[in-house]
């Protein structure tokens, strides 16, 4: 082991344990009840909420590996956690700090918990629907909807506008939620349909629907840890359970079907992992692992659950929870078909898989 | 061969479907959902409608199907209060019939099976719970049972006890009662929290020295197992019918939504879209035909386990591969409505009434017992 790892190894066991002390004991709550601000703020004093916000705004101003330790550490008890951490880290702050203005002040808030943010990204993945923005800019007034929002209850928001150079506007006050839609996952966080109607906003800058696109593209690595903490704590759980549970008087894990099913996933796990945290950091390997760490969680997770029967269908258990997520998160981060265009483009070496 | 079924069963599936697109929508669907709560309401709209005929058990079957097509989880609550009523009808004497079933039939009594326990979901046999017959003749029952449907609601259970201590053969020694509800020890404890269906009611049932009346007995003593593997042998086939309704449903509203945004086409879509749609027409198609062909051989008195258990599992796996290939087809659009219910609904399928696992080492140990059977009766050896 090299020093670094020593390091990161460190941080993936205080991670842990900060888990397992705060967040395990919440955790059917933070499904019941959302994502408390207590806990965010116990986050943010490890520096998980600002795990990528620079020192000098008060984050924690960890790299690239740290961060995704986190990330993948946290969403082993939470994923709604991690999905918060990662709103922050990788849409919120890449996109703040394009600003030549003051808006990277807010950075020191949202590091503390003081301030919630969040950004308007889900309009991007409704192609069919002509992938626009719901908020329209006209004498100084941020005015329209923005229909799928996920962290929802945050105090403050990006969105990109409908106006002549697609700004992107940093909102702080002046929207309102007119909507709480149907969560199958993430229920830490709020998802909703937002109404705007603010003089209180600043532009950050032109493009906003192609800055928020690109952030989305970068953060590859950083959403295939999320995918791999979900599947490795639910996985974990399947292990626990099986060899606890009892039927036809033997422990679940001695029949092949459990054991071999569950056995086979974790191999997928350490494979995903060390290529993850692996040394490729092209492009091509960034959406390869993404891609298979979204697969992965799929097939563990559904998996996971089977093994707690009908235990595994009530929250109590902690592990359909996973099973919902799972799927979400691959909806709200995973960019299925875009994902597979641009994997198909990196193997063939020219657009492919368009028709 | 060619299968269709009868004028009566296909009237029978059209009132079905117009009753449950008028009365469950989405937003009554969601209610219940978020809720939890079980719709009463809607359970006595369906009987007064005449749509819910139990005495015909292919009604039942298509009428399930198109309910759960619209929504499981208020589709399931509505129509399966007569849960177990085979193991009466089967087994039972005629005056538990005349007692007990009109009652069911008519709506005016909800019924359930108890057999599940904390320690003993797959393995039946594994239960612990006791009838132990007292000086009286009256029999005393001790014990609890897990995740019953119905169970808080319910009139009255069929329970799966054991009477005899467990001998070489841990199936031997169990029986069947109906208990009512309201005797005394009965308490029970509605189970919160599911991931889906959960329009229906769940309950965890404690009996405490609960005296039940000898006649209450059903069947044989000491055949309670034969009986209820029985019962599975044909409920399963309504859950085969269940998984079914919910993956045409998902895959009717998964249509709907791509119709509804791009080119408003489904033929100009691209290629992996139509790929998908097209292998989840197939698995539906093919999970319906093995569920109506199970489903023909035992309401013709011929039942045939393998195929049920094929039924099952396949129909089960499908309405999950269904749900999450509609998500994914639907996106963010899909997550937000509908969908994300039939996507949590589905996975109880391949869980109660038997697991996939469960179902596929019927299939397989069937396949070889037969193989043997047939081998011994030429003269051959069985090994």
């Amino acid at each position: 082991m090299t020093a670094d790892e020593g390091e990161y190894q460190l941080l993936r066991n205080s991670v842990r344990e900060f888990v397992q002390k705060n967040m395990d004991r919440v955790a059917v709550k933070i499904e019941q009840e959302g994502l408390s601000p207590v806990t965010a703020k116990e986050m943010a004093a490890q520096g998980f909420i600002g795990a990528r916000i620079p020192a000098e705004y008060g984050g924690a101003g960890l790299d690239e590996r740290g961060y995704m330790i986190v990330l993948e550490e946290l969403a082993r008890c939470s994923p709604s956690a991690a999905v918060k951490v990662l709103i922050t880290n990788s849409l919120f702050l890449p996109l703040v700090m394009q600003s030549q203005g003051g808006e990277r002040g807010v950075l020191r808030d949202v590091a503390s918990a003081k301030i919630d943010v969040t950004v308007d990204h889900c309009f991007l993945l409704e192609k069919r629907h002509g992938g626009l923005p719901g908020v329209i800019v006209d004498g100084g007034r941020a005015k329209g909807k923005a229909d799928h929002i996920l962290n929802g209850g945050a105090d403050e928001i990006v969105v990109a506008a409908k106006d002549p150079k697609n700004s992107l506007l940093l909102v702080r006050s002046g929207f309102k939620v007119v909507e709480e839609l149907p969560r199958l996952g993430l229920r830490g966080l709020r998802f909703v349909s937002l109404d705007f109607d603010s003089t209180d906003f600043e532009t950050i800058s032109e493009n906003g629907s192609r800055q928020i696109e690109s952030a989305l593209e970068a953060m590859d690595l950083e959403v295939a840890s999320v995918f791999l903490g979900l599947a490795a704590g639910a996985l974990a759980k399947a292990v626990e359970y099986s060899k606890a549970r009892t039927t036809f008087e033997h422990p679940l894990k001695d029949y092949q079907p459990v054991a071999f099913g569950l056995s086979g996933l974790r191999a997928e796990e350490e494979m995903v992992r060390n290529f993850v945290y692996g040394e490729r950091r092209d492009t091509a390997a960034k959406k390869m692992a993404r891609v298979r760490a979204v697969a992965l969680a799929k097939r563990a997770t559904n998996q996971a659950l089977q093994v707690h029967g009908g235990y595994g269908y009530f929250e109590d258990f902690g592990v359909e929870k996973f099973y919902r997520d799972s799927m979400a998160l691959s909806i709200l981060f995973g960019r299925g078909e875009d994902d597979m265009e641009k994997l198909s483009e990196q193997v063939f070496g020219s657009r492919a898989g368009f028709l | 061969m060619e299968f269709e079924l009868s004028e009566a069963v296909t009237e029978a599936r059209k009132k079905a479907r117009d009753f449950a697109l008028k009365e469950i929508t989405p937003d009554l669907a969601r209610k219940y959902d978020q809720s939890e709560e079980y719709p009463a309401d809607l359970r006595k709209k369906a009987f007064a409608s005449g749509i819910l005929d139990y005495s015909d058990p292919w009604k039942m079957l298509v009428t399930m199907e198109e309910f759960c097509r619209v929504d499981a989880g208020t589709g399931i609550a509505s129509v399966a209060t007569l849960f177990g009523m085979e193991v009466i009808m089967l087994f039972g004497t005629d005056e538990q019939k005349q007692v007990y079933l009109p009652r069911v039939n008519s709506g005016d009594a909800i019924m359930g099976l108890a057999v599940t326990e904390a320690s003993a979901g797959s393995d039946v046999a594994g239960i612990k719970t006791t009838a132990t017959k007292a000086a009286d003749g009256k029999y005393v029952i001790n014990g609890s049972k897990m995740f019953i449907t119905n169970g808080q609601l319910a009139d009255f259970l069929v329970v799966l006890t054991r009477t005899a201590q467990a001998g070489e053969k841990r199936h031997h020694g169990l029986s069947v009662f109906i208990v009512d509800m309201n005797s005394k020890g009965v308490s029970r404890n509605k189970l919160a929290g599911k991931l889906g269906v959960r329009a229906t009611n769940t309950a965890e049932i404690v009996f405490d020295n609960v005296e039940v009346p000898a006649k209450n007995l059903v069947g044989e003593e000491g055949k309670g197992f034969y009986y209820i593997m029985t019962f599975f042998n044909i409920s399963r086939i309504y859950v085969a019918v269940q998984a079914v309704g919910i993956a045409q449903g998902a895959l009717d509203r998964t249509l709907e939504l791509l119709e509804r945004g791009g080119a408003g086409n489904i033929e100009t879509e691209k290629e992996e879209v139509l790929v998908t749609l097209g292998e989840m027409a197939t698995r539906i198609e093919a999970s319906r035909l093995l569920t109506y062909e199970a489903a023909s051989r035992l309401f013709k008195f011929n039942p045939d386990p393998k195929l049920t258990s094929m039924a099952k599992a396949f129909a089960a796996e499908t309405a999950v591969f269904v749900t999450e290939k509609a998500l994914e087809l639907t996106g963010v659009e899909g997550l937000a409505g509908d969908l994300e219910r039939s996507f949590r609904d589905a996975k109880i399928m391949e869980i109660w009434e038997g697991t996939s696992e469960v179902e596929k080492l019927i299939i397989a140990r069937t396949m070889g017992r037969d193989r043997n059977k047939a081998r011994a009766e030429k003269g051959g050896s069985t090994t």
